[in-house]
């Protein structure tokens, strides 16, 4: 991508600060994310993706705290920006969806008071064409506008996470910033809402930081991808070469994690081990107890993201042992 | 469903097109992957037998109570070292089935035959201490399933006295409770049972739910989603484990499931269900390769594929089924892509399929392959052919 990316997140780290001394949940992870371009981050529970993608956001609060690294949001520096700010920033250019569409949801409101709320506040409308550009929020997302008066009860799990995405669009913000939206749905109601979303996304260019545990979903959604692993990035790729071609021991695990719908059935062995406690990460490669391809030298140091191909980039040493870099700087990450 | 019963109509239907015959026919000799795992024999007579199971809830308080119907007619069979996988999105009544079966909820009508024995006969409110100790469970979620204040030799000694399997604490209960940890792949053993369940990961939880299970020599496991909350990296495990133990102890598992790629891998059948009915039914390959209800079709349309396109629209809308008074109709009418005038007037019955040579019943509760419905063969050729 030759134009300048929309978020640019370098040498993130975040730490959670406990009685027993800081814990690093997010370690030197760097990625980009172009406009119209659905970044995926994948990892397991404790991996750090939601933290990352929450520190990126400013949205952390204490015992985590940011340590290092900085954000770019269209050049501007998020983790540099007063409260005020924020305030203004918030929604205006990145809007979230959680996974819980329940709990996001005002019980007591109706769906159009809750969509209207966002642009009387933001955007200072009166109240009735707030309504008015709240219900052709509605058609945007699928649900007929005599929705509005509904409560959220009222509404099917699908339909309220339709409305959590049109209260994120109402503001049309560049970067929408999804943490497990459809975890909780049924998967024919997932794919709805996914095709849905990316039918918008095409239509009106936002761009997406897509969490979740689903690696299949993940690969199908995403343009590019990058997995975690105890909180640093293992690999980053475009989600069909990810798919093809995975370079790191973890991500070539993981795929090898999920059985197949087609085919022959074979048994799969997954991954031995499970993943690290991050108060004691293990030493070296934080993956390489649970690596069958580990040698003495993974334990000797972090392998650092190199790149293994276009666009592709790694953090092993058995997969480019001679492409190390001496100097990190010669090989900067960059999409 | 005996097989003498069946024979004389289970060819009549012959099995819809492959989903996708050009991708993954030839699988099987071109990839150097590991020979495929053989599916286990059926031996004996079934350990599990249900019949015409129905479960009507009771739902609104005050003067009008509404008949919510969560399960109708569900028959099947579950033969020993068997896997049986229900599949079908929330609310098709997967669960409940599993809850009468562990005997926590009652059953509105219907038989369960558990060894030859007719359960809800001889047991009307409660399970014996024998029912108990043949049929367990393990539940979707580790990190509820233990108590926080007790160690894992504590979870895992409180069945095996209860059951009789030891008799009293002593050496010869502490030598049983570390064979437990050690079935399940916890080792070193003896440091595991001193463990608390906040000291281990889900995936180690679930290992223990289901030593907790084995405790009693059970023949038959119903699983809840077991899978679902652990991380992806471990699943296989879990499932491997599970596996292993019906080939080594000859169990049998109903596994609940909405992953449907997983229950193809450990489930010898899988079942479909919607709005409490069973749609369809049959090995899980055919089933799963050769989908006939526009049900399943739907749903697997709908899992994540790393190959597929997320823009590929699927065959039906999403919705909902009626539960609380249905019409006289099939309960996907109102979503289905090929509804015909009959959907709406009648709900069909299980229409028995051409079998593949793999021995078990395939059966679909679809008018497309019903005899009410003239152009059976007409409707399978014109079925849209998904790329």
């Amino acid at each position: 991508m030759t134009q300048e990316p929309l978020l640019s997140v370098k040498n993130l780290t975040v730490e959670y600060v406990t009685p027993r001394g800081n814990v690093r949940a997010v370690d030197n992870v760097s990625f980009e994310i172009g406009r119209g371009e659905v970044f995926g981050l994948a990892g397991e529970s404790g991996s750090g993706k939601s933290t990352a993608a929450m520190a990126a956001m400013r949205l952390l609060q204490p015992p985590a705290i940011i340590t290092g690294g900085e954000v770019l949001f269209e050049g501007q520096d998020i983790l540099a920006m007063t409260d005020e700010e924020l305030r203004f920033f918030r929604w205006k250019k990145i809007a979230l969806v959680f996974q819980s569409a329940m709990n996001a949801l005002n019980p007591v409101l109706t769906v159009g008071e809750q969509i209207a709320d966002v642009l009387r506040t933001h955007e200072g409308m009166a109240p009735a064409p707030a309504l008015e550009r709240a219900s052709e929020l509605l058609q945007l997302v699928g649900i007929e506008p005599s929705r509005l008066k509904s409560f959220p009860h009222q509404l099917s799990g699908g339909m309220r996470q339709r409305v959590v995405i049109a209260i994120a669009l109402a503001l049309k913000p560049p970067l929408l910033f999804m943490d497990e939206p459809t975890t909780a749905l049924d998967v024919v109601v997932q794919k709805e809402i996914l095709q849905q979303i990316a039918e918008l996304k095409d239509q009106l260019g936002f761009s997406i930081l897509f969490i979740t545990h689903d690696l299949s979903l993940m690969l199908e959604f995403c343009d590019k991808v990058g997995i975690l692993y105890a909180g640093r990035l293992a690999e980053i790729a475009p989600a069909k070469q990810l798919f093809g071609d995975p370079q790191h021991p973890y991500t070539r695990g993981l795929m090898h994690s999920f059985p197949e719908l087609h085919g022959s059935r074979h048994r799969m062995e997954g991954i031995p081990g499970s993943p690290p406690d991050m108060r004691q990460p293990p030493k070296g490669c934080r993956f390489h107890p649970r690596c069958k391809e580990a040698g003495p030298e993974c334990e000797l140091h972090l392998p650092r993201l190199v790149e293994l191909g276009a666009n592709h980039y790694g953090a092993c040493v058995k997969v480019t042992p001679s492409q190390i870099p001496k100097n990190p700087q010669q090989k900067e990450y960059r999409s | 469903m005996s097989d003498d019963a069946q024979d004389s109509r289970r060819f009549e239907t012959p099995l819809p097109p492959a989903m996708e015959p050009d991708l993954y026919e030839s699988d099987d000799g071109d990839r150097h992957t590991p020979p495929a795992v053989p599916r286990s024999k059926r031996v004996g007579s079934p350990i599990l037998r249900v019949e015409g199971l129905r479960k009507i809830f009771e739902v609104g308080g005050g003067w009008k109570t509404q008949s919510l119907r969560a399960l109708n007619e569900i028959s099947f069979d579950l033969y020993p070292g068997e896997v049986i996988a229900l599949v079908g999105e929330s609310g098709s009544g997967k669960s409940t089935i599993l809850k009468i079966l562990s005997r926590l909820e009652q059953p509105t009508a219907g038989s369960i035959h558990f060894s030859g024995k007719d359960i809800l006969a001889k047991e009307p409110q409660t399970a014996s201490l024998g029912y108990r100790g043949q049929v367990q469970m393990i539940y979707q979620d580790p990190f509820g399933s233990l108590n926080p204040v007790h160690n894992i030799a504590y979870h895992l000694k409180r069945p095996l006295l209860r059951h009789g399997q030891v008799k009293g604490e002593g050496p010869e209960l502490d030598q049983k409770v570390l064979e437990l940890l050690e079935t399940v792949g916890l080792t070193p053993a003896a440091e595991f049972a001193r463990k608390k369940p906040h000291e281990m990961s889900g995936g180690q939880r679930q290992r223990v739910a289901i030593a907790r299970a084995l405790a009693v020599d059970p023949a038959l496991i119903l699983a809840d989603e077991p899978i679902s909350m652990l991380d992806v990296s471990i699943r296989m495990g879990i499932l491997n484990l599970m596996d292993d133990l019906k080939t080594k102890h000859g169990i049998a598992y109903l596994y609940v499931t909405h992953d449907i790629a997983s229950a193809r891998y450990i489930a010898d059948r899988t079942m479909v269900m919607y709005a409490g009915h069973m749609v369809e039914g049959g090995s899980s390959e055919t089933l799963l390769d050769h989908p006939a209800h526009p049900y399943t079709k739907l749903l697997l349309e709908a899992v994540p594929d790393p190959k597929g396109n997320i823009f590929r629209a699927l065959s039906a809308k999403s919705g909902s089924p009626q539960l609380v008074d249905p019409g006289p109709g099939c309960p996907f009418a109102n979503r289905c892509p090929e509804v015909m005038d009959v959907c709406h007037e009648s709900n069909p019955a299980p229409v028995p399929l051409r079998r593949r040579g793999d021995g078990f019943e395939r059966f679909v509760r679809c008018h497309l392959y019903s005899d009410s419905a003239k152009n059976t063969s007409d409707s399978l050729k014109n079925q849209p052919e998904c790329s």
